[in-house]
């Protein structure tokens, strides 16, 4: 079973942040409070989308031919990863 | 929509979503090839398309009018658009998106063109018209063809005709709001606005290509 990153509080909804990090090969752990990094709050969907732009060198051509999409299709889902990237707390929702 | 989506689910994208999967160059020459032959139908039946949302059953015109009609249209509604959209929208949009994708959208049209080759639709057409016009020439009598099978022909061509624009006007909003990526209030009421400037815009234009070659 894949897990999955839990980037949202489950009681308020709010944007998680990291408290401990752990290094497998020493067993060393480091304590604080780190804030996730920002693509890491979005929803894997959006994230995938992502990795995707980026290895069609950023062509929205491209990668409406590789999501079988429409031109605009694509530009729209851009506009909707920029907003959440730019929303102070943005939901990972798709 | 997944590769595993419902037949229906397919059907509805394909009436009502097409802009999804299909926009730009291919958009534009489809819907392009769909006015031509819609304007070509009404050629040869004397239908015309003398507004943006209008179609009416008149004299027989040269094929080109028929098919100036039909740009007339598309290109009064798609650039009263394009303005709209550089107003409301917040993003960059490609012009052919949004030209390509209102011509396709015209594509309920050709339907209606081939509506209206349907047998008895013309004859009961002419049949109104001539009651009609005697009624205006002897007022406060009025004397309706009489039904028969054209009337139930008639009747179901309107009903399909009414169906069509409707179903235009739905792929209208949905082609605005997908090329330019406009939401809301704001992009509900410049569709709205765009729409009837472009329906005044349109006869006015019909009318003066009319006038410029009927002197």
């Amino acid at each position: 079973m894949q897990k999955s990153l839990p980037t949202r509080c489950p009681s308020c909804d709010h944007r998680l942040q990291v408290k401990r990090l752990r290094c497998d090969q020493c067993e060393t752990e480091v304590e604080g409070l780190y804030p996730l990094p920002v693509l890491a709050a979005l929803s894997a969907e959006d994230q995938a989308f992502i990795c995707d732009f980026v290895k069609a060198s950023g062509s929205l051509k491209d990668m409406a031919a590789l999501m079988k999409v429409s031109y605009p299709t694509v530009r729209n889902r851009l506009d909707d990863v920029i907003a959440k990237l730019q929303s102070p707390n943005p939901s990972p929702k798709p | 929509m997944t590769p595993t989506a419902l037949p229906s689910q397919r059907v509805g994208e394909f009436l009502f979503y097409p802009f999804v999967r299909v926009a730009g160059l291919q958009s534009l020459l489809l819907g392009l090839a769909g006015i031509a032959l819609a304007g070509w139908l009404g050629f040869i039946q004397g239908l015309h398309f003398d507004g943006v949302l209008d179609v009416h059953v008149g004299a027989h015109l040269p094929w080109w009018m028929s098919l100036g009609e039909g740009l007339i249209n598309w290109l009064s509604l798609a650039a009263l658009l394009f303005i709209a959209g550089k107003i409301v929208s917040r993003t960059r949009f490609r012009a052919v998106d949004l030209f390509g994708t209102q011509a396709l959208a015209r594509w309920p049209m050709l339907l209606v063109s081939l509506m209206c080759l349907a047998p008895g639709f013309h004859r009961y057409s002419e049949a109104l018209v001539k009651a009609l016009l005697k009624m205006t020439d002897k007022p406060g009598r009025v004397v309706l063809p009489p039904i028969n099978a054209d009337t139930w022909v008639f009747g179901v061509v309107m009903l399909g005709m009414l169906s069509c624009t409707v179903w235009m006007v739905a792929l209208m909003w949905q082609s605005f709001a997908h090329s330019c990526n406009a939401r809301g209030g704001k992009a509900v009421a410049a569709f709205m606005v765009s729409l009837l400037l472009a329906e005044v815009l349109s006869k006015v234009l019909i009318v003066q290509m009319l006038i410029s070659t009927h002197p």
